[in-house]
C-alpha cells in the first residue's frame, strides 16, 4: 500500500491521522449506506478521541500499534476504490499524452493543422515571456 | 453515416446469417437430416488428415444463438465503443472470435477443433487485453495460460487419437467406448473443457477476464466462449455414459457450482457477480452433463447464453452511466432513473434464478426435477440445491444493491437512458430471453420427460428459491443497528469471497515452485556442471591432448624411421616364434 | 591450376600416374611391389624445386621412407611366398604387410613423416600426396587385411587426424592432418566394399582439390595469410562453402559421402567405428570453422596495396566445382530417377 507512512520519516501525530484515514476507508467498504457509515465514522472517531490526550509517547506508540494491528486484521478483501484511482479496474486505461508530444512532431506532421501550431508558438512565447517577468532570466551557469 | 458504421454493416450481417441459421435448424429437425461434409486433405501411410464439418441441428442451433449475440453484441459497442479509436481492430477482434467459434461448433474432427479452440484462446486474449493496462494485462495474461493448459491436453489427446488413423472423434465414440486409450482421450478432452469452461482448478481465469471490454464479456465471457468447453463434452458425451472418470467431472462441477454461487455473494464488483454466477451456470451445466443428460445441458446452454448476454448488457449500460466505475456499493436507486435497462436486468436476473416461463425456468427446473428423479447420494444432492438456492440469493443481492436505496456515489447527480443504440440490441435479447425457453423446450425434445415426484421434492426447488431470495433480502438491507457479518466471521469470508484461493492456487501458487526450480537448474546446471562438464570440460581435454600430442613430432627424422623398423622386427618375431 | 608444364616434369607425371596403374592392376604382389617403386620414384623429381630448399629435403625424406615402407613390402611379400601356400591367411603376417602400406599412404602409427613432408610441397604437389599417392597402397590394403587391426587403425586415425590439427598454424599441415583423418573414412570404407572406397575417394579429392587449386593461386601457406588478404566476398565464401563440405556438413556434397559409409557401416555392424569417426570429424569441422570464421567473418584487414586477382578461367572453374560442392547433392538425386 502505497499510504503506510514509512516509519520514522513521520511524526507521531502524522501516523495517528493516517491510521485514522484509513480506518475511515475501509469503514466506506463495509458499510456502503452513507448513514450507517457515518454513524460507524462517529463510533471510530470517538474511539481515537478517547486516547487523544494521551501525553506518555510511550504508551501513545503502544496504542497506535495496537490500531494498526487491528486495522490489518480486518482490512477488506476487496476495498472500495474509484474507477480510475491507483487499484481500480479502470486506471489507466485511457492514457493522455502529455502536451510536450507535440513539439516532437515531424515538421510534415505539424504542416498539417498550420493554425494550431502557430497559436502553439505564440503562446509559447507569451508564457516564456511572462515567466522571465516574474523570475527574472535563467543563468546561463545553471543550465546545461 | 450511421448505415455505413462498420458495427451497424456486421451486426445485420450476422442478424441475417442468425436467421438462416434458424431456417436450417427446422429444416434439419423437421426431416431429421445430419449433413457431414469430409475433404481428405492429405494421407499419410493409414493415417488420415481431414477437414470435416458437421451439420446437424445441434450445431446450427448453437451457431444460430452465437450468431444473434454476436450480431446484437456488434450493434451495441456502436454505442458502447463509442469513443474508441481502434473501433474497427475491436470489431475485427469479435469477428474472428465468431468464426473460431463458428469452426469449433462445426467440426467433429479433433485437428479442426484444435484450431478453433486455439483461435478462441487467442482471440479471448486478445479481448481481455484490450484495455491496455497493467489489470488487464495480468488477467490476460492468467486467461490466455490457463486456456493454453486445455489447448496442450488437446493436443496430447490428438496425439492420442492418431492409433485410431484419423481425427474424427465423431465416429469413434461409440465404437472404441471400451477401448483403453479412449478412455485416455476422454480423460484429456474432460480436463481440456474444464479449463475452458473453467471448472474448479482453472476457474480463477473466468473473474479476471472481466477487465475486457463489457460487450465482449457479454459475448465471449458468458455465452459462447466458456460453454465451448461444455460442447465439446456434449459432443464426447457417448463415450462418458457408464464410464467412472465422469464421476470426477461430477464431484468438481457441483463443487463449482457451489463456490461461484458463494463468492458470488461476497463480490462487490458488478461484473465480477455476474462472472461467478455463469461459473455457477456452467457447473450446473456441466454437472448435469456429467450424469448422462447432454442435451438437458445443451438446452440450459443455450437459455442461460440468452439471459447472461442480456445480464452483461445491462451491466454494461450501467458501468457506462456510472463513468467506469463497477462496484456495487458505489449503485443504487437506478431503477428511478434507468427504467428501461432496470427492467432488462430484471428480467434476465429472474430469468437466471428461473423464475416460471421465462428462459431459465424451463431449463433448470427440469434439470433439478431430473437430478431428484437419478440415483445420487446426498452430497451432490445438497450441491445442487445449495447452488440453486444461492443463484436467487446472490441475484436478489445484486438486485436490491442496484435498484433499490441511495445513489451512492455523488451528491449531484444526473442519470439517464440516452442510448436507444444500446436499448434496442437489449430488448432483441429481452424478447429471446422470455420466449426462448419454451420456444426451445418445444423444438429440442420430441417427448417430454417424465418426472414422478412427491409434492414436497417437487416443490424442493421453489423452497430453496425463496429461502434464497429471503436471505438476498436481508443480507442487502443495512441498518444502523445491524451487526457486520463480514467482520464477524472475517477468516470464513475471506476465504469463502476470494472464490476459495483458486487464484493463489493457479497465480503464485505455480509460479512460485517452477520459477524457483528453473534458477536452480540455471544456477547449478547451466552455469555449473553442464558447463564443466560439456563445453569448457571438451575444450579443455582438447587443448591438453592437442599440446601432448605436439610434442610427439618435436623428434628426429630418423626416430620414425626406426621406430617403423622395431614395429616391424617385433611382429617378425611373433611370427617366428 | 597450373603446374609448371616444361616436358620432363610431364614425363614424370605421365609415369607417375601409369605407375599406380601398374600397381593396382596386377596380378602378383611383385609386379604391385614394381609399381609402387616406380610411383616413388617418379614423385621425387616432381617434387624437387631449385627455388626452394625445403623441397629439396621433402624429397629426401620422401625417399626414405617410402624406400624403408617398400623394402619392407618386398621381404614380406617374399616371406609369404616363402612360408605359404596360395589363400593361406596368417594374421601376423596380414599385420606386417598392412603396416608396410600404412606407411606408404602415411596412416597413423606410421605417419609421423607425412606433415613433415607437406610442409616442404607446394600446394599442387601436396594435392598429389593427398590423393593420388593414397590410390595404390589402399588398393593393394584391399586385398589383404586383418579387419581387427585396421578398425584399430581407423580409430587411430580418426583421433590423431582431429587432435593433431587442432593446434596448427600452417594450413598445409591442417590439410595433412585432416587427409589422415579422411583416411579413416576411407579405410572404414575399405572394410565394406570397393565400390564404397571409389565413391569416398573420388568425392574427397574433388573436395580436396578444390581447396587446394584456391590456396595455390592465393600464395596461402599459413593462417595469419588469411587475416590480410582482399578478395571479394564470392571468393571468401567459396572458402567457407568447400571448407564446411569438405568437413562435411550436411547439405553440402561432402556429407554424402559421410552420409553412405555411415550407413553402410551400421548395417555392417560397426557402430564403435562409426561413433568415432562421427564425433571426430566434429572436431575437424571445428577447426575448419576456426580457419573461415575469424579471419573472413569477424576480423580482416583490407590493404589497399596488395589485391589477388584471379582469371576469369579460374574463377569460372573455381565456382563450377563449388557449386557442385555445394548442390552436388541435389544434383545427385537427378541420376536415379
Amino acid at each position: 500500500m502505497a499510504t503506510v507512512p514509512i516509519l520514522g520519516l513521520k511524526t507521531h501525530s502524522q501516523k495517528v491521522c493516517s491510521l485514522y484515514k484509513r480506518a475511515l476507508r475501509n469503514l466506506e467498504s463495509y458499510y456502503d449506506r452513507r448513514n450507517v457509515f457515518r454513524y460507524q465514522a462517529v463510533l471510530l472517531r470517538a474511539r481515537f478521541d478517547q486516547n487523544a490526550k494521551e501525553c506518555d509517547l510511550r504508551k501513545a506508540t503502544e496504542l497506535l500499534k495496537a490500531g494498526e494491528e487491528e486495522l490489518f486484521q480486518i482490512q477488506h478483501p476487496i476495498p472500495k476504490k474509484f474507477a480510475q484511482s491507483p487499484g481500480g479496474v479502470a486506471f489507466e486505461r485511457v492514457v493522455t499524452p502529455p502536451d510536450w508530444v507535440l513539439d516532437y512532431w515531424h515538421p510534415l506532421e505539424k504542416a498539417q493543422y498550420p493554425e494550431y501550431f502557430k497559436k502553439r508558438e505564440e503562446r509559447k512565447k507569451e508564457f516564456i515571456a511572462m515567466w522571465e517577468k516574474e523570475y527574472g532570466q535563467s543563468d546561463k551557469k545553471n543550465s546545461h | 453515416m450511421w448505415m455505413s458504421s462498420i458495427c451497424f454493416i456486421w451486426g445485420v450481417f450476422f442478424f441475417f446469417l442468425s436467421l438462416f441459421m434458424f431456417y436450417w435448424v427446422i429444416y434439419l429437425m423437421m426431416n431429421n437430416i445430419v449433413y457431414f461434409l469430409e475433404w481428405e486433405v492429405i494421407s499419410f501411410n493409414s493415417v488420415k488428415i481431414e477437414m470435416g464439418v458437421l451439420f446437424d441441428w445441434m450445431s446450427m442451433l448453437f451457431m444460430m444463438f452465437v450468431f444473434l449475440i454476436s450480431s446484437v453484441v456488434i450493434l451495441y459497442s456502436k454505442s458502447y465503443m463509442s469513443s474508441e479509436l481502434n473501433l474497427n481492430r475491436f470489431i475485427m477482434l469479435v469477428i474472428m472470435f465468431v468464426l473460431s467459434m463458428a469452426l469449433l461448433i462445426i467440426s467433429p474432427n479433433m485437428i479442426s477443433i484444435l484450431l478453433g479452440w486455439d483461435g478462441l484462446g487467442l482471440v479471448s486474449y486478445c479481448l481481455v487485453i484490450y484495455y491496455q493496462n497493467i489489470k488487464s494485462f495480468n488477467a490476460g495474461m492468467l486467461t490466455a495460460l490457463s486456456n493454453r493448459i486445455g489447448d496442450v491436453l488437446i493436443l496430447m489427446s490428438i496425439s492420442w487419437m492418431m492409433n485410431y488413423g484419423s481425427w474424427n472423434f465423431y465416429f469413434y465414440l461409440e465404437f472404441m467406448k471400451n477401448d483403453f486409450e479412449m478412455l485416455v482421450i476422454g480423460g484429456l478432452i474432460m480436463a481440456a473443457a474444464m479449463t475452458k469452461s473453467a471448472q474448479i482448478p482453472f476457474s480463477s481465469w473466468l473473474p479476471a477476464a472481466m477487465a475486457a471490454p463489457t460487450p465482449v464479456s457479454a459475448l465471449v465471457h458468458s455465452s459462447t466462449l466458456v460453454t465451448a468447453g461444455v460442447y465439446l463434452l456434449i459432443r464426447f458425451n457417448y463415450l462418458f455414459i457408464d464410464s467412472y472418470i465422469i464421476n470426477i467431472l461430477l464431484l468438481l462441477s457441483g463443487l463449482t457450482m457451489f463456490m461461484a454461487g458463494i463468492s458470488a455473494n461476497y463480490e462487490f464488483d458488478l461484473k465480477k457477480i455476474i462472472a461467478l454466477s455463469t461459473l455457477s451456470q456452467l457447473g450446473l451445466m456441466m454437472s448435469i452433463l456429467s450424469m448422462g443428460m447432454g442435451d438437458l445441458a445443451f438446452f440450459h446452454l443455450l437459455t442461460h447464453a440468452m439471459f447472461k448476454a442480456l445480464l452483461f448488457m445491462c451491466a454494461g449500460l450501467i458501468i457506462h452511466m456510472f463513468n467506469d466505475i463497477q462496484d456495487i456499493r458505489y449503485m443504487g436507486g437506478i431503477s428511478l432513473y434507468l427504467p428501461l435497462t432496470s427492467l432488462c436486468f430484471n428480467i434476465a436476473n429472474m430469468a437466471l434464478c428461473g423464475i416460471p416461463f421465462l428462459a431459465g425456468f424451463y431449463s433448470k427446473d427440469l434439470i433439478l426435477e431430473v437430478v431428484m428423479m437419478s440415483n445420487l447420494n446426498l452430497f451432490v444432492f445438497f450441491l445442487y440445491f445449495i447452488s440453486t438456492g444461492l443463484t436467487v440469493f446472490y441475484s436478489f443481492r445484486l438486485s436490491m444493491y442496484l435498484m433499490v436505496g441511495d445513489y451512492n456515489l455523488m451528491s449531484v447527480y444526473n442519470l439517464y437512458e440516452e442510448d436507444y443504440v444500446m436499448l434496442k440490441s437489449m430488448f432483441i435479447l429481452l424478447v429471446m430471453s422470455v420466449v426462448s425457453g419454451g420456444m426451445l423446450v418445444w423444438m429440442i425434445f420430441p417427448y417430454p420427460y417424465m418426472i414422478y415426484l412427491s409434492l414436497n421434492m417437487k416443490l424442493m426447488v421453489v423452497y430453496v428459491s425463496l429461502l434464497g431470495g429471503l436471505m438476498g433480502y436481508l443480507v442487502s438491507v443495512m441498518k444502523i443497528y445491524s451487526l457486520n457479518k463480514f467482520i464477524i466471521t472475517y477468516k470464513l469470508s475471506s476465504f469463502l469471497g476470494v472464490m476459495w484461493f483458486l487464484p493463489n492456487l493457479s497465480t503464485y501458487g505455480l509460479n512460485y515452485i517452477f520459477l524457483s526450480l528453473g534458477g536452480k537448474m540455471f544456477k547449478n546446471l547451466d552455469m555449473g556442471w553442464i558447463e564443466l562438464y560439456s563445453v569448457r570440460g571438451i575444450s579443455l581435454i582438447l587443448k591438453k591432448n592437442s599440446i601432448f600430442y605436439n610434442f610427439f613430432h618435436m623428434n628426429n627424422f630418423k626416430i620414425y624411421l626406426f621406430s617403423f623398423i622395431m614395429w616391424m622386427v617385433m611382429f617378425l618375431f611373433m611370427l617366428i616364434i | 591450376m597450373y603446374p609448371s608444364l616444361n616436358s620432363n616434369k610431364m614425363f614424370f607425371y605421365f609415369i607417375l600416374f601409369l605407375s599406380t596403374l601398374i600397381s593396382i592392376s596386377s596380378n602378383s604382389w611383385l609386379g604391385c611391389w614394381v609399381g609402387l617403386e616406380i610411383n616413388l620414384l617418379s614423385f621425387i623429381p616432381l617434387i624437387s624445386n631449385t627455388n626452394n630448399m625445403m623441397s629439396s629435403e621433402a624429397s629426401l625424406k620422401y625417399f626414405l621412407t617410402q624406400s624403408i615402407a617398400s623394402i619392407n613390402f618386398l621381404f614380406f611379400i617374399l616371406l609369404k611366398l616363402m612360408w605359404m601356400k596360395n589363400f593361406m591367411l596368417n594374421n601376423s603376417i596380414s599385420i606386417l604387410i598392412n603396416s608396410s602400406l600404412l606407411m606408404k599412404m602415411g596412416s597413423t602409427p606410421f605417419h609421423f613423416w607425412f606433415p613433415n613432408i607437406i610442409e616442404g610441397l607446394s600446394w599442387f604437389n601436396s594435392f598429389i600426396l593427398m590423393s593420388w599417392q593414397k590410390i595404390a597402397p589402399m588398393i593393394l590394403l584391399s586385398y589383404y587385411f586383418y579387419s581387427k587391426f585396421i578398425i584399430i587403425i581407423i580409430i587411430m586415425n580418426s583421433i590423431i587426424g582431429a587432435i593433431g590439427g587442432l593446434n596448427q598454424s600452417s594450413l598445409r599441415k591442417i590439410m595433412a592432418f585432416s587427409s589422415i583423418n579422411n583416411l579413416s573414412w576411407m579405410l572404414a570404407s575399405l572394410l565394406i566394399s570397393e565400390n564404397l572406397w571409389i565413391f569416398y575417394f573420388m568425392m574427397y579429392s574433388f573436395l580436396i582439390m578444390i581447396l587446394c587449386l584456391l590456396f595455390n593461386s592465393m600464395n596461402l601457406f599459413y593462417i595469419n595469410q588469411l587475416f590480410f588478404f582482399n578478395m571479394n566476398y564470392g571468393i571468401k565464401f567459396l572458402f567457407l562453402i568447400n571448407f564446411l563440405s569438405l568437413g562435411g556438413l550436411p547439405p553440402f556434397l561432402g556429407f554424402y559421402s559421410k552420409w553412405i559409409i555411415i550407413n553402410f557401416l551400421i548395417f555392417n555392424n560397426f557402430p564403435m567405428v562409426c561413433f568415432f569417426l562421427i564425433m571426430m570429424s566434429l572436431i575437424i569441422l571445428f577447426f575448419y570453422i576456426r580457419i573461415i570464421y575469424s579471419s573472413f567473418l569477424f576480423n580482416n584487414l583490407n590493404l589497399k596495396w596488395i589485391s589477388i586477382k584471379l582469371k576469369n578461367k579460374q574463377l569460372f572453374f573455381y565456382t563450377l566445382s563449388s557449386l557442385i560442392s555445394i548442390f552436388g547433392i541435389i544434383f545427385s538425386t537427378f541420376f536415379f530417377m
